[in-house]
């Protein structure tokens, strides 16, 4: 059947916004899951900065590099984590940021997907009637 | 008859605002996500019996000043070793951070993990409880739609009644005695053959119609029809089937004389038809019945009729009643030519919206409808075809 020109350019289109839409999805599944895994360790950071806050000035820490404990000055290890879920958390945020934008530009596509089909649609009817 | 249905377009499958298998599909991926969230838990609930098992291991550490053990040497093998220092503890507190704790301090240590740990699973159960809520919901919806149940509107149902109605009725009155006249002509001589039958088979027959029939559960009793129908009210209360038969019923033998009080109690109960649709056969028979049993025989007639004519029929109806279903199904084709077939379409049309929103749920109603079997396949063919 001869599809007009007209309707094989809204059919190109409506592939290209599609790809674009799925790579959009990706990409937001993806950040999705490094949100997921920071919030994670943030989690895990919180619960050492409590445990370590109740320790004793004293007591000795440990940290694991590798193989082997090294000892660290408590106060040194408090002030690591302490950053630690510093940029965790900006990360967190920068990440909540970026996918509010591929949400906003998934809506967007998705829209545009919808309007071009129904632009197909319109044109197949008609054609169809006619 | 689709004309009808359109106008008084109150009945929706719910299987058509959302299609079964779709509403499965939900009910599959919520449960996807509950197992997914029960796996959790499980493994919430492990963390947290190792715990317990921990604590108390390491309580029991420092009651001695040594312990012999075996102790791992490589994958496979052991070596019998003591250990001393039973107090000192290296407590992983996370991210690769250690800290040197006597068995006390550990113990504390591990009980706030566990506290941290019931709290998720509380938040986790709590989440698969809204879940499953949900799963529950979806499922319901699944089912509704796969049986059929009906969605109706009650507006639209009133709006179309009230109109259709008024309309129906001046031409129903005009053409009414006209076609009525002719129908029950032809509709006689069958309903005296068929008299004949009901009467020699009719008592068996007869009862068991009634019995079905009276299982429609009816609030409306307008005639002694309305007595037999009354006593089965839990039967088709969902489906409601009954209540056509019984509006059916009712309306026909009155509709000689007083066509336009009936149309209007039809109007009245269309509403309540809606809700239930009843059966579609049951609607057949009574309209074969009707034409007949109200012009010649009153009620007693009537009544012998349906009973009769329903199950005896099938061969002589077959071959005779064609021109009676024909007439009063589709929106009384033969009827129409005379004119008079606007008061039979409002009553056919609403039935067969009825049934035909009822035709998933309809198994129930077959059963009732088992001893009508032909109009019940005459339906069938239509609704085939559509």
């Amino acid at each position: 059947m001869a599809a007009s020109p007209a309707l094989r350019e809204l059919q190109h289109d409506l592939e290209s916004q599609a790809n674009a839409l799925s790579k959009i999805q990706k990409d937001v599944a993806k950040n999705h899951q490094v949100r997921k895994q920071y919030t994670i360790q943030l989690g895990e950071n919180e619960l050492v900065l409590k445990e370590l806050d109740l320790l004793n000035e004293s007591s000795n820490v440990y940290k694991l590099i590798g193989p082997v404990l090294v000892k660290q000055d408590l106060a040194e290890a408090r002030a690591n984590v302490r950053k630690r879920i510093e940029y965790i958390s900006t990360e967190l945020k920068r990440l909540d940021g970026t996918l509010q934008d591929l949400e906003d530009k998934q809506s967007s596509k998705r829209d545009a997907v919808l309007k071009i089909q129904q632009r197909i649609q319109a044109v197949q009817s008609g054609k169809s009637k006619s | 008859m689709a004309d009808g249905q359109e106008k008084k377009g109150t009945v929706t499958l719910l299987s058509s605002l959302f299609s079964a298998k779709e509403a499965e599909k939900a009910v599959r991926r919520v449960q996807e996500a509950i197992s997914d969230r029960q796996k959790e838990l499980d493994c919430l609930r492990e963390f947290l019996t190792d715990n317990k098992a921990l604590i108390q291991h390491v309580q029991k550490l420092p009651e001695e000043l040594s312990h012999d053990i075996m102790v791992p040497f490589g994958g496979a093998a052991f070596f019998p070793g003591r250990l001393i220092h039973t107090n000192e503890f290296m407590v992983l507190l996370g991210e690769g951070y250690y800290a040197e704790r006597s068995a006390k301090q550990t113990v504390e240590i591990l009980q706030r993990r566990g506290k941290s740990l019931e709290a998720q699973l509380e938040s986790l159960k709590r989440v698969v409880k809204d879940l499953e809520l949900e799963a529950k919901f979806f499922d319901s919806a699944a089912t509704e739609a796969a049986e059929g149940v009906v969605h109706i509107r009650e507006e639209y149902v009133e709006d179309a009644e009230n109109q259709q109605p008024g309309t129906d009725k001046k031409n129903s009155e005009i053409c009414e005695e006209e076609k009525e006249e002719e129908e029950y002509a032809k509709l006689m001589a069958r309903l005296n053959e068929l008299e004949k039958e009901e009467e020699e088979a009719g008592s068996d027959l007869a009862e068991d119609e009634y019995d079905e029939t009276a299982r429609t559960s009816d609030e409306y009793e307008e005639d002694e029809e309305s007595e037999d129908e009354e006593e089965d009210t839990g039967y088709m209360n969902v489906k409601a089937k009954n209540h056509k038969n019984i509006y059916e019923e009712v309306p026909f033998p009155k509709a000689r004389g007083p066509l336009k009080v009936q149309e209007r109690s039809m109007q009245h109960d269309a509403s309540k038809w809606s809700l239930h649709p009843s059966d579609q056969p049951s609607v057949h028979s009574k309209v074969h019945v009707f034409p007949t049993g109200s012009l010649e025989n009153n009620l007693e007639q009537l009544h012998m009729t349906r009973n009769p004519s329903q199950p005896l029929k099938t061969n002589e109806y077959l071959q005779k009643a064609p021109n009676v279903q024909a007439s009063s199904e589709s929106s009384s084709s033969t009827s129409s030519s005379l004119g008079s077939s606007t008061e039979r379409k409002a009553f056919t049309g609403s039935i067969i919206e009825h049934s035909y929103g009822l035709s998933l749920a309809q198994p129930t109603n077959s059963a009732a409808s088992g001893q009508s079997s032909r109009p019940v396949s005459r339906f069938k063919l239509q609704k085939g075809g559509r």
